[in-house]
């Protein structure tokens, strides 16, 4: 079963993908599907992407037959996408070299323009999930997109937001949030001619960063070359902060937050592209877990100050180089 | 936004914010009574200069100074004949004290515009003596029953915003309330009027299939179209002349075989006073309060009348028609001097010449299904939703005047209306700059103009139709065409229409070849150009100041770098792969 589901009761979709054919087989039972010449990727590769076996969202999605009046279901039309980063299998963002993040920066940007040439394409979602604390069962260098349509509830939960502080103040909010974080530099951890990187004021996870461009754009594809090469160096710098904050591989969930696209109103003047890393650990054998309150009530309780995971985090030297 | 409901008649002060204004109009007499033109409300404006719009593909869409006489072009053929081309009210138009905009109106930051044009005529008159912008609704005779309410169709008030930003918003709105949703494709073709017009033979034709054929490596042509000149008569549409003695199968199958799309250029809305048409059928067409068929303009030296489109037989005539064109094999068709659908006047059935129009393209378009239908010379908001491409500018031509107003064929005011009217492109339709001309022979444009239009018209991400005889057409034309062709496909905003000399900075996002600041110099002369901060921040380019030389142009891209791809399907579940590596071209 390939459908989306409405639940009126708070205005979501929920994607139901139950269909789950038999795993095709390994040849052996340590090979790793992702790198070259195993299974997904017939071909050697630097960079690479490819629609998932089991998309939740895909172009031919099965037509629909309504439950009821009530219980609305629409088509799962849409793309998932897995990202390859690397054909080298150990590697992780951290440790790949700017270049290489450089050209995945290209692979984010063209995924983001030719998905978006489709009409029925609201919003392309470009995420990673590292570790297996955040469910990411492969450990080579992966990440991933949703290509969904319509908009998902945080999302327009964001740009009704962004779009009300707009409204009022006829200034972007994440603008004039970029310029008093510089302004009061306490919670910023690196920055570069073209990106902060922060831990928000309203961090919702202990260990939780934001990247902004300080420029407004909209989306991976506004970037201009010098911005890709300041961007590439933003994720960098704070991936490899995260492993050395606690000498370990550091699982976190990436997220993406790009303007939608093929819907009939301007976004480009208040929506303010930004990535935002949500690392579920609140220490370094602890887990910070979506208990009761945050899932049910989605209120977050913050067991940290933002201010002082900052000074942490900043206070870790990396060097760009290694 | 905040929605109003006004019964038309109660008093209403205009709202400060941004508001939707839904106006109603109820019978309040105790007998049936009819409705035309009405007054929604009066606003005082004192300004310089105002964003006018004209009604049609053809009219001006642009800044005028208050004090503009458009009344005059019009006093003296061949526009004395063509006055129901740009309005529905030409007693109102031709009033020298006034200023007509249809549609919407946009002055000091504040734009009004209706969002939709289904069954009146909505439009926005400037008073010069009184100062004031009054919006008008024409229901042209509509009965209303003893009681009876219409709801009038809904206009938008936005404010506090730069003309780019009200417009863009405005346009977004437009088509969010007519539920459209145009598609995105750059489609690029060929067509045969700006270097034959009417004198188009089957053997020219033929010749310029020949050349796009062994073109094709080098530019993508999709369609290949058949303009005036091959027809019989305007309004027999399915005999050709004695130019074309393979008929309209001939056209076709030279035009499939070189695996081109055919197109197809008619007038189904027209008919001349030597039509067949006109002769079996008077009682098809508009007619005037004495019962005589009305003029709805001239051209071809002759009397052209509009199609009644309430009446039956006539829509099952198009049907006909457009089927027959269909089974031969046309998929594009450009459908030209709508407005005759449209002019006010008698019709068989009791309806506004805006429904009868729609229901006349509605019925075009139903039979056409999949096939891209171009409108020309068409009032623009009552054919939003149901064509595919729309030409938004008046004809461009082989010459440039510096008369911007004049209604002419004239590729400076042309052009101008692809920059000013950018906002519908990809909102509404797919807006046609009207053709490229990059041959050298034959024409009064040279090299830097040629460049500018099509650049232009490439970086708003226009269609994009060649023009010309392709023997004419050397190494630097096609260049001219390969370069216009890269600057397609971004995310484009003009940055100063509001500036008094024609030099407009548009700004290009979006792309994956680089973000670049293109700046468009229509006037005849050199211009150092200092680059708004807005353009700098959309595309993120630090240019400060950009010189360009007199009627050309001048692009400053970003400098980025590119992987190369290979897209592949699996060959076991045919599942997308892309492979990236190395390879940029840019840098
Ligand atoms: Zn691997
Ligand atoms: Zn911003």
């Amino acid at each position: 079963m390939l459908e989306t589901r409405y639940n009126p009761l708070t205005d979501e979709w929920v994607m139901v993908s139950s269909s789950r054919s038999a795993r095709p087989v390994l040849p052996s039972e340590n090979a790793c599907p992702l790198c070259p010449g195993v299974l997904e990727l017939e071909k050697d590769y630097d960079l690479a992407t490819f629609e998932n076996r089991f998309p939740a969202l895909k172009v031919d999605a099965p037509d629909v037959v309504q439950e009821s009046e009530l219980l609305k279901k629409i088509k799962s039309k849409g793309v998932c996408e897995v990202v390859m980063y690397t054909s080298e299998h150990d590697s992780a963002l951290p440790r790949m070299s700017l270049n290489q993040i450089e050209k995945l920066i290209f692979v984010w940007r063209d995924r983001t323009f030719e998905i978006s040439r489709n009409d029925f394409i609201k919003y392309i979602f470009l995420f990673e999930n590292r570790g297996k604390e955040v469910g990411a069962t492969l450990s080579h260098p992966h990440g991933q997109l949703y290509a969904f349509p319509f908009l998902p509830k945080r999302i327009q939960v964001k740009v009704n937001s962004m779009r009300g502080y707009y409204h009022k103040n006829k200034k972007c909010v994440l603008c004039d949030i970029v310029e008093e974080e510089i302004e009061k530099n306490e919670r910023i951890i690196y920055q570069n001619e073209s990106f902060i990187a922060i831990v928000p004021f309203y961090a919702r996870f202990p260990y939780e960063v934001h990247i902004y461009p300080k420029r407004h754009v909209t989306s991976v594809l506004d970037l201009v070359n010098k911005e890709i090469e300041d961007f590439a160096r933003a994720l960098k710098v704070v991936t490899m902060k995260y492993d050395k904050l606690f000498d370990q591989e550091f699982p976190y969930m990436m997220c993406f937050f790009q303007k939608p696209f093929n819907l009939n109103e301007v976004f480009d003047d208040f929506f303010h592209f930004h990535v935002e890393f949500y690392p579920p650990k609140r220490d370094k054998d602890k887990i910070k877990w979506m208990a009761s309150v945050e899932t049910g009530t989605w209120n977050f309780i913050n067991p940290s100050l933002p201010k002082e995971v900052a000074d942490r985090l900043k206070s870790i030297e990396v060097n760009l180089d290694d | 936004m905040k929605e109003y409901r006004i019964v038309l008649g109660e008093k209403f002060n205009l709202p400060d914010e941004d508001c939707v204004l839904q106006f109603e109009v109820v019978n309040f007499d105790s007998s049936k009574k009819t409705y035309n033109l009405l007054k929604l409300f009066e606003l005082p404006v004192d300004v310089e200069k105002i964003f006018l719009n004209n009604w049609q593909s053809w009219g001006s869409c642009d800044f005028f100074s208050v004090g503009l006489d458009i009344s005059k072009y019009f006093e003296v053929p061949p526009a004395k004949d063509f006055v129901l081309a740009f309005t529905p009210e030409p007693e109102l138009f031709r009033e020298k004290d006034k200023l007509m905009s249809d549609y919407f109106v946009a002055f000091s930051n504040v734009l009004i515009g209706f969002l939709k044009s289904e069954f009146s005529h909505n439009f926005f008159v400037y008073d010069k003596g009184k100062k004031t912008i009054s919006a008008y609704v024409d229901l042209f005779g509509k009965e209303l029953e003893t009681g009876e309410k219409l709801v009038l169709e809904p206009l938008v008030v936005l404010k506090n915003k730069k003309i780019e930003k009200l417009l863009e918003t405005y346009g977004a709105l437009v088509a969010e309330k007519n539920n459209i949703s145009a598609d995105k494709k750059v489609r690029v073709g060929w067509c045969s009027w700006y270097h034959y017009f009417t004198n188009i033979t089957y053997d020219e034709l033929k010749k310029n299939i020949e050349f796009l054929k062994n073109l094709k490596e080098k530019i993508p042509y999709q369609f290949v179209q058949i303009d005036d000149g091959y027809q019989k008569d305007i309004g027999d549409w399915l005999e050709t002349n004695s130019k074309f003695p393979e008929g309209l199968e001939g056209i076709v199958k030279s035009i499939r075989d070189a695996g081109f799309i055919p197109g197809i250029w008619l007038a189904p809305f027209s008919v001349s006073e030597t039509s067949t048409v006109f002769k079996e059928h008077k009682d098809w067409l508009i007619s005037d309060e004495n019962g005589e068929p009305k003029v709805a303009y001239r051209n071809w030296e002759k009397n052209i009348y509009g199609l009644d489109l309430s009446n039956e037989e006539v829509l099952d005539w198009l049907k006909n028609l457009f089927k027959e064109l269909k089974n031969k094999g046309f998929e594009y068709f450009k459908i030209d001097f709508l407005f005759a659908g449209a002019i006010p006047g008698k019709r068989k059935k009791i309806v506004t010449p805006i429904e009868a129009y729609r229901v006349g393209l509605k019925t075009i378009k139903d039979t056409i299904g999949d096939s891209f239908l171009l409108g020309c010379g068409a009032p623009l908001l009552p054919s939003i939703g149901i064509v595919d491409g729309m030409r938004i500018g008046a004809d461009t031509s082989p010459e440039w005047f510096e008369d911007i107003v004049a209604p002419f064929p004239n590729s400076k005011v042309a052009l101008r209306n692809v920059i000013t009217r950018y906002f519908m492109n990809k909102r509404w339709w797919n807006n046609d700059p009207d053709c490229l001309l990059l041959r050298k022979e034959d024409i009064n444009l040279p090299e830097n103009v040629r460049r500018l239009y099509s650049f232009v018209s490439a970086a708003l991400s226009n269609m994009v139709i060649e023009s010309d005889d392709m023997e004419l057409v050397d190494e630097e034309g096609l260049q001219t065409f390969v370069e216009s062709l890269k600057l397609c496909d971004g995310e484009p905003r003009v940055f100063n229409l509001d500036t008094d000399e024609k030099v407009y900075v548009i700004g290009v996002k979006g792309l994956l070849d680089g973000n670049y600041i293109l700046v468009a110099n229509l006037e005849n002369k050199e211009y150092e150009i200092e680059i708004p901060e807005d353009a700098k921040l959309w595309t993120g380019l630090r240019e400060e100041k950009i010189t360009v030389p007199p009627r050309d142009v001048v692009v400053v891209r970003d400098k980025i770098r590119k992987l190369k791809v290979e897209r592949a399907r699996r060959k076991d579940d045919n599942r997308l792969v892309n492979y990236y590596w190395d390879g940029d071209e840019n840098c």
